[in-house]
């Protein structure tokens, strides 16, 4: 099987045992084989941040080869107190992405922001079936993508990390460059939002206060 | 366990194969515990656990593309031209050793040649002198005969120059200088008029510090003068405001040492200070 593969899947082959910050190491050392170790163990997971933060394949492949291309540029800017490499990376690679957003290249032409500040959802990307049995996975699958991306950034990454990357709190922390509490409120919110978009326009337009008075106090 | 308590709770209830909670297992068990008699509650823990479980599903997804050959074939090219850096970098450490050593090599052999060609210039002193920086052309003939007697402005600026005390007299002759009347010696001129003034510290031998002409007014071009003479003067101040040097205020009696290019025809041509 291993022969059979090619380029730096082949190259990475040698050093599953090390660690990132190892592979990292030796490569700033000049080691071009723990390079294609280190980018054939990250790179898919930076490539499924970018890809579920703009649903875009090409977008991703970009983002992710940025990022590799800036690590080779400067390798010895990780500190592992910081965090972990692959939060270090997530953190490039969401830096790309904001400034890509910033740039309004991949906007998606958000009407005005509702009261709580979150933006409305475009009516294309509100999946108005109830997930619960009656769509096939796949149709889960796109209506959970789509409700996902309609999430203003901020929540968008924070369900990205947490629940589509399953990174602890302080990994997705150092990521977003936040603290704990805020990575733990804004996937919170990114819930009840995605939430109230999956299960339709029933529960969406259940009024909160409504809510609240059902509440047990006990 | 209320029920705004139980929100907190929630999320890592909702999460359960997610690591890194920040609640410690008692709580989490008061939450399901509260979950399983408030019915709000217990609705919403379902509702986030079937989101996790769609989220799962949108994770595992995803199919992570294998990367194209040419952004392989770029990160090889980049890593591979970072690997160049330091060698590049120890070239160019080596160069810039070598180029301080260069330029101290190339300013000694300046040094070297300058100090060689002044030394055989110094006997002739008076005949470098002569040279005329601005135009770098020199006065042709330095052999020309002594006609500073004859030379009425010369002469009166010579005289000028003179100090006032009669003991140095005759004037012209003992205070002008011809070319030929200056002793081989290649130590510092002697000023003819040794007069109370201080004189200025003496050059290394061989080296006299001078100055650039400059071309007196009546004396027409110097390149056209033709063959002169190189003198050494002293001159007052009012000597040099007739000259038409800008003095101001009133002149100093100071006499200043000059060396006047004087003309075939008698007239000064050019004048430089030595220091």
């Amino acid at each position: 099987m291993a022969s059979k593969q090619s380029g730096y899947l082949a190259m990475a082959t040698r050093f599953d045992e090390l660690a990132d910050s190892e592979l990292l190491a030796l490569a700033a050392g000049g080691s071009e084989e723990a390079f294609a170790a280190l980018y054939c163990r990250r790179r898919p997971s930076v490539y499924r941040f970018a890809l579920h933060m703009t649903g875009s394949d090409a977008l991703a492949d970009d983002i992710s080869q940025e990022v590799f291309l800036a690590l080779i540029g400067d390798m010895d800017h990780y500190d592992a107190a910081k965090g972990t490499l692959a939060a270090y990376l997530l953190g490039m690679a969401r830096k790309l992405l904001l400034r890509h957003f910033e740039r309004g290249r991949f906007f998606v032409p958000f009407a005005a922001d509702d009261a709580d500040g979150s933006r409305r959802t475009p009516e294309f990307l509100v999946d108005r079936r109830n997930p619960d049995g009656t769509l096939s996975h796949s149709e889960t699958v796109s209506a959970v993508r789509h409700a996902v991306l309609s999430l203003p950034p901020r929540y968008r990454e924070a369900v990205v990390l947490c629940d589509l990357e399953e990174m602890s709190y302080e990994e997705a922390a150092a990521a977003a460059g936040c603290a704990v509490g805020t990575i733990r409120s804004r996937l919170h919110r990114a819930r009840t939002l995605l939430a109230h978009k999956l299960r339709g326009p029933e529960a969406a337009s259940q009024p909160a206060a409504l809510l609240k008075a059902k509440r047990c106090l006990a | 366990m209320n029920c705004k308590e139980f929100s907190h709770a929630l999320m890592e209830l909702a999460r359960p194969t997610v690591a890194g909670g920040v609640l410690a297992a008692e709580a989490l068990q008061q939450a399901l515990e509260h979950a399983g008699g408030c019915l709000r509650c217990a609705g919403e823990l379902a509702v986030q656990r079937d989101l996790s479980r769609q989220l799962q599903l949108l994770g595992q997804s995803a199919a992570v593309s294998r990367p194209a050959r040419r952004h392989e074939a770029a990160l090889r090219a980049a890593f591979r031209a970072r690997r160049k850096i330091p060698n590049d970098a120890a070239v160019a450490r080596a160069a810039a050793g070598w180029k301080p050593a260069a330029m101290a090599a190339a300013a000694l052999l300046i040094l070297a040649v300058a100090s060689v060609l002044t030394l055989r210039v110094a006997p002739g002193l008076q005949v470098a002198s002569a040279r005329i920086p601005a135009t770098k052309t020199t006065l042709r003939d330095m052999s020309a005969p002594n006609v500073s007697a004859a030379l009425p402005s010369a002469a009166d600026l010579v005289a000028d120059s003179q100090p006032p005390d009669e003991t140095i007299a005759p004037a012209l002759d003992a205070t002008v200088m011809a070319a030929d009347a200056i002793p081989a010696d290649p130590g510092p001129p002697t000023p003819v008029s040794a007069g109370p003034e201080p004189q200025a510290p003496a050059s290394p031998a061989g080296y006299e510090p001078v100055a650039e002409f400059f071309p007196l007014l009546y004396g027409g071009d110097p390149m056209l003068a033709g063959p002169g003479r190189l003198v050494r003067v002293e001159v007052s101040g009012a000597m040099l405001q007739s000259l038409g040097f800008p003095i101001v205020g009133e002149p100093s009696p100071r006499r200043i040492p000059a060396d006047l290019i004087v003309g075939e025809d008698g007239l000064a041509r050019a004048i430089r200070f030595v220091p």
